[in-house]
């Protein structure tokens, strides 16, 4: 009986002694912390309109094929470019080819930015270009498209036949240092006529 | 036999105590047996520095505990720069001091964190101070990828301030000044209490390298063989704005009077010469002095 009481008044000595000594130490830590998502900068070719033959087609890529003479030497592609990021953009277009000789000519018009497209500005278009176009790409907000109308004329009465010109078109969306790029490879062939 | 041995040692201390105890109640002598310290966050408020485009949103949270603030940023990019303006107070009823700062960043790389550093700072009962934790989001980081971040800010208890003695404050620069000893107050915050005296006070004044201005104060305190009541007077009125300087005045009062009424008033004997006064302010300051 004296050995419980004895243990326990020793073990409540004890905890008031701890108690006193972990207020001397009394210590706090005051926390912030932070989660972060970083944006997505990303575009995505979601439809394409042309005469060509497409050989491969990718979220990023399209490659078309065909051919031109003197009597059909221009080609019309359009294509649709969705924003598929988190942060808004700017596009810029760039075209390299493998003529040296500046035989090829091109036009580009711009449509939207849309949240819903117009079909008279798309498939449904009385005329190429459609109305309205305009000469430079607005900037693109997320989740909204832009549709481009590109026109080459090939200058056939400069070009032999049995002449294959390349031509990669590029649009690159641009956020800060972030990019992403849609190349359109073009693989045209000088027919005889 | 154990219990036999126990038993005494334990009737003795408790009986210690109760005699103490009951000392102190009898003489009125407070014991103020609720001690709390404690310190939260009241306020966090983001912002950041877009102002034309609206692309990225930082969001803050402070949890139910309120010693943690939660920040969540989305849709972050190079540039983007995330502020967080936060108010800590304290709850407690004694005085908190900052002791130090932790920013745990594993992407250094992506990810720049800077944050009002608080240490050495003393927070009072009910004191709020303010900070401001900056984000900024560098040139490698990732798309569409997540960071994380966390920053520690440790206080403790700061031990009740009273006000020293002579002696203690001429121990605290001996040591410096190649005297045996041992200084509890390290060589810069002694400095800066000098420093802040020479601007505040109108009898004191203390210039030239750290060690000239400490063996002036030493000398103040230390007195000459045959002081003369100034020299007293003098040696008081510099323990006394060490005290105020310090901190270990504040909530005292010695005959109705605060370590700064003493301090004009001892002042203003010695500036004007008033040469009768000058036992009854070196009693003030001594009186104050030895409160502790």
């Amino acid at each position: 009986m004296h050995k419980k009481i004895l243990t326990t008044f020793t073990l409540l000595l004890f905890t008031m002694a701890i108690t006193g000594y972990a207020y001397t130490r009394w210590q706090e830590t005051l926390q912030i912390q932070g989660t972060l998502n970083l944006a997505k900068v990303q575009i995505t070719l979601q439809a394409h309109n042309t005469t060509l033959t497409t050989t491969e087609q990718t979220s990023h890529t399209l490659h078309l094929k065909g051919t031109v003479n003197s009597s059909n030497k221009t080609i019309w592609t359009g294509i649709i470019i969705n924003n598929t990021g988190t942060t808004p953009v700017t596009i810029q277009q760039t075209i390299q080819t493998n003529d040296t000789q500046n035989r090829i000519q091109n036009q580009t018009f711009y449509y939207g930015p849309y949240t819903t497209i117009p079909t008279n500005k798309w498939d449904n278009s009385p005329t190429l270009p459609p109305q309205d176009g305009a000469q430079t790409p607005p900037e693109l907000p997320t989740q909204q498209t832009l549709i481009v109308w590109l026109n080459i004329t090939m200058l056939t009465e400069l070009i032999p036949a049995g002449t294959t010109i390349e031509i990669t078109v590029s649009y690159t969306a641009t956020f800060q240092a972030w990019t992403d790029t849609i190349t359109i490879k073009y693989t045209i062939t000088r027919t005889p006529g | 036999m154990k219990t036999k041995i126990l038993a005494p040692i334990i009737l003795a201390i408790t009986a210690l105590s109760l005699i103490g105890y009951s000392y102190s109640c009898w003489n009125g002598i407070h014991i103020d047996c609720y001690c709390k310290c404690d310190l939260i966050f009241t306020k966090a408020t983001p912002w950041d520095n877009e102002i034309e485009k609206d692309v990225a949103t930082t969001t803050t949270q402070i949890t139910c505990d309120k010693d943690t603030i939660i920040v969540k940023i989305t849709n972050a990019y190079p540039c983007y720069t995330a502020y967080i303006n936060y108010t800590i107070k304290n709850i407690g009823n004694r005085p908190v001091q900052f002791t130090s700062l932790t920013i745990i960043n594993p992407n250094p790389e992506a990810l720049e964190i800077t944050t009002t550093n608080h240490t050495g700072t003393v927070l009072g009962p009910c004191q709020t101070t303010t900070g401001k934790t900056t984000v900024h989001i560098l040139q490698p980081a990732k798309q569409n990828w997540q960071y994380q971040f966390e920053i520690r800010i440790c206080a403790k208890c700061k031990p009740k301030a009273y006000p020293r003695t002579i002696g203690f404050w001429k121990n605290q620069f001996a040591p410096y000044l190649g005297k045996p000893g041992n200084p509890q107050i390290d060589r810069e915050t002694l400095e800066n209490y000098l420093n802040q005296i020479s601007s505040q006070s109108q009898v004191f004044e203390f210039t030239g390298t750290w060690k000239q201005k400490f063996q002036q104060a030493y000398n103040i305190l230390e007195m000459p063989k045959r002081p003369t009541m100034l020299d007293k007077l003098k040696a008081q009125l510099l323990a006394l704005w060490l005290n105020q300087v310090a901190g270990y005045a504040e909530g005292y009062t010695y005959k109705g009077m605060t370590a700064p009424e003493i301090i004009q008033g001892s002042e203003n004997a010695i500036l004007n010469g008033l040469t009768n006064q000058y036992e009854y302010w070196k009693n003030m300051c001594e009186g104050f002095n030895n409160l502790g």
